[in-house]
């Protein structure tokens, strides 16, 4: 086997921890690697059930205005959009700057080989997104449209090429906006203000639609500027739609011709592009003074707010949740409920603002949980805190603290621009603001809960703990889950008493995982 | 100050480490030699109380690390063989953030940062994040960190990897004031030479078992500590 192959073996039985899957002996980690297993089938499931109910919500219009093409150029934004943005933050850590680059480098092979090896993981996972994308787009679209034998073939084929190009933007990009920061001390912070905006920016657009006619006049411009600004994306419908052949060949041949320059250039400056994200900046002059001495959680506490703030991916994974709640408040200040209840397409929603409001607040807030990597992301610096004088209940405070400190004050915030904006009553204000901070000490708990009793320790990318972890997963899952259910019982009936509920589960369920942290969690963290 | 009495720690049905019994006194500059394998590590880590252990009981100046692990973890300080650190910390915050742990007062930690820092010649880049130092910087910066709170027992696995030999002797040197001050101080190595000179008393493991253990002069006799080391290792 040559030296790529050697290395893409490698790196596949690190995949999804097939290798420890194999090798495992102990049976209860076994059947944890198992569990992590089917957690990945559910998350896939889920995303391709969601992705299939959004492309048939779409398509009848789509066939009666004889648009249907429409569906194909959406599903390819969606997949390019999704890798692109991802790429952005993945390409530093699993192609530059890998945790086993000094090794690997010290080898007899070459860069281009290690370079090769590396990208080939991030179009795999990325190819696994594109078909959990475009799989159900295309059962959608042959309900409608009759298509011939050929058009299968080519949108297999296609699938393997629609992430090449989105992954050669995102992964520019991103070599961008770490080499940009590298020249700040506070590199991480502007790292994360830059990949922000960019979030930012694309929810906007998301935001901008308000009807199923504006979706597809949207549509039609983001194909538009698509094809104005992406080519390939007029190629790609013209080939699949239209049998168009020449459109087929061409796209075929930019998408295979781009990502062979991009990875002749990238292999030709791999040495010096893993040495310009390196970078750091060191002052080597520094006076020592005295400093105040602070309490054990303090310290605690403000190492683990370092500790987030240092890692792009972490921040912007599990910030997402309260900055989409800052964005949707802005949108309901400026729209009011009419232009929620328009886009949402749910009549009447405005008799039930004093449900909706807390449940809307609640659900962003179960949408990601610092916590839910915060035992994980300790890594090889385990020892540390484990070898120190600290109980383990204040390091878990420590840790609830960082998810507590980012979500409750802008929680509160939001809620109060809310209350203002919709003159809500003062006690429903107060109701929705105690809801909020229970929902989020419940979630702060269960993250660190699920984390205890998942933690993946030997990781080399932080995407595999924050985005790629059973823990992750089950947070985030688990955390819509106990929203859904209690928001469609107040859909369907309208009654308050459904959320008051609601409060009271949240607050049973906040004492219960406390009592679990300070008995079997202390236990399970004691024997980590 | 330490004591470990039939300590057993097992990886599923290997035994990393079978009924040991070793006892450090207060003033003792203890080795702790054995092969690659041979059990030192795991010792080490259920000592400080990172891992947890079998069988046996392990004492610190009485106290148990296990019904007991803050009492015990706030007299010692341990040094591990690879200094993971936090990267996203600067120097001076990771020093001052095992201060806090440890509670030292401010004047008392800037004395002790200070001292420390100038033997090891690292005070300079104490303001640096802990991700732009060498392996060995790293290791100087743990070091200071374990003497800042100034420990009663002192547990180091494998301190003089990656030591440039000025800052080895820096080390050699501290470790005999400690030993004069009272501090028990632990430390794995496989450099003989320097357990030789520096310990006072020895002890060797093979396969989780001690073959040898007890003062310097003792368990040597005549001969050197390499030969005494081969031909207990050899022949057992």
């Amino acid at each position: 086997m040559n030296n790529l192959g050697l290395l893409l073996k490698i790196n596949l039985l690190h995949l999804f921890n097939l290798n420890a899957l194999l090798h495992e002996k102990n049976t209860k980690n076994k059947l944890k690697l198992f569990g992590f297993g089917f957690t990945l089938f559910i998350a896939a499931a889920v995303i391709t059930v969601y992705a299939y109910m959004y492309f048939y919500a779409m398509a009848p219009i789509l066939y009666q205005t004889g648009t249907m093409d429409l569906l194909l150029g959406a599903m390819m934004a969606i997949a390019s959009m999704i890798i692109m943005f991802t790429s952005i933050y993945k390409v530093v850590g699993m192609v530059i700057n890998c945790k086993d680059y000094d090794l690997l480098s010290a080898l007899p092979i070459s860069n281009k080989t290690i370079m090769i090896s590396k990208w080939a993981m991030l179009y795999a996972t990325n190819l696994i997104v594109t078909l959990l994308v475009m799989i159900p787009a295309l059962i959608v679209y042959i309900q409608f449209i009759s298509v011939p034998f050929t058009f299968y073939i080519l949108y297999f084929l296609f699938a393997f090429l629609v992430p090449l190009i989105p992954l050669v933007i995102g992964c520019i990009v991103g070599i961008v906006i770490q080499y940009v920061s590298s020249f700040f001390r506070s590199k991480n912070l502007i790292s994360i203000f830059l990949t922000f905006i960019l979030v930012l920016g694309i929810i906007y657009l998301s935001f901008s639609i308000q009807t199923k006619e504006q979706l597809m006049d949207i549509g039609t411009m983001i194909t538009n500027a698509l094809n104005h600004l992406y080519p390939l994306t007029g190629m790609f419908i013209q080939a699949l739609a239209h049998n168009n052949w020449a459109m087929a060949a061409l796209f075929i041949a930019m998408n295979i011709v781009i990502f062979t320059i991009f990875i002749w250039f990238v292999s030709k400056q791999y040495q010096t592009l893993n040495s310009l994200v390196k970078k750091h900046n060191t002052v080597s002059h520094y006076q020592l003074e005295e400093t105040k001495s602070s309490s054990v959680f303090m310290t605690l506490f403000k190492k683990e707010v370092k500790r987030y703030f240092s890692s792009t991916i972490y921040v912007t994974n599990t910030a997402m949740g309260i900055v989409l709640q800052t964005v949707g408040v802005v949108f309901l200040a400026i729209k009011g409920i009419d232009g929620l209840e328009q886009m949402l397409a749910i009549p009447g929603i405005t008799e039930m603002l004093s449900g909706i409001l807390p449940l809307f607040i609640c659900a962003t807030i179960g949408l990601g949980s610092t916590t839910a990597s915060s035992i994980s992301i300790e890594g090889d610096q385990l020892w540390i805190i484990k070898s120190l004088p600290i109980d383990a209940m204040t390091i878990f405070k420590a840790k609830m603290g960082v998810n507590m400190i980012i979500t409750i004050p802008l929680c509160l915030i939001n809620i109060g621009i809310l209350g203002f904006f919709f003159r809500l009553p003062i006690l429903q204000i107060l109701f929705t603001a105690v809801l909020a901070i229970v929902c989020i000490l419940f979630f702060s708990m269960f993250g660190l809960i699920i984390n205890l009793n998942f933690p993946v320790f030997d990781w080399v990318n932080e995407v595999q703990i924050v985005k790629q972890s059973v823990s992750s997963f089950i947070s985030i899952f688990g955390g819509l889950a106990a929203i859904i259910i209690p928001g469609y019982l107040f859909i369907r009936t309208g009654n308050m008493m459904i959320l008051y509920g609601f409060l009271g589960v949240m607050i049973i369920l906040v004492m219960a995982s406390y009592f679990y942290l300070k008995t079997v969690g202390t236990k399970i963290f004691n024997q980590l | 100050m330490l004591q470990i009495k039939n300590l057993t720690k097992k990886f599923g049905d290997k035994i990393a480490v079978n009924h040991l019994n070793l006892t450090v006194d207060s003033g003792d500059i203890y080795g702790f030699i054995g092969h690659n394998g041979a059990g030192k590590t795991t010792t080490i880590k259920a000592v400080t109380g990172i891992s947890h252990f079998d069988e046996g009981e392990i004492l610190i100046d009485g106290k148990s690390i296990q019904s007991q692990p803050i009492e015990c973890k706030k007299m010692m300080a341990y040094i591990p063989d690879n200094p993971d650190l936090y990267e996203h910390l600067t120097g001076i915050q990771y020093l001052n953030f095992i201060a806090d742990v440890y509670q030292v007062d401010s004047e008392k930690r800037f004395q002790l940062i200070d001292k420390y820092s100038t033997q090891f010649e690292i005070k300079q880049n104490l303001g640096d994040l802990v991700s732009s130092y060498s392996h060995g910087m790293k290791q100087k910066l743990a070091i200071i960190s374990a003497l800042v709170h100034q420990p009663k027992l002192l547990i180091l696995d494998e301190p003089f990897v990656g030591l440039d030999p000025k800052a080895s002797l820096t080390l050699k040197k501290i470790m005999h004031e400690l030993c004069l001050e009272g501090t028990a101080i632990f430390f794995s190595t496989h450099v003989l030479e320097v357990a030789e000179k520096l310990c006072n008393k020895v002890a060797i493991i093979k396969a989780g078992e001690l073959l040898a253990c007890g003062d310097m002069e003792e368990v040597k006799g005549n001969s050197s500590l390499e030969n005494v080391f081969m031909e207990l290792t050899d022949h057992e």
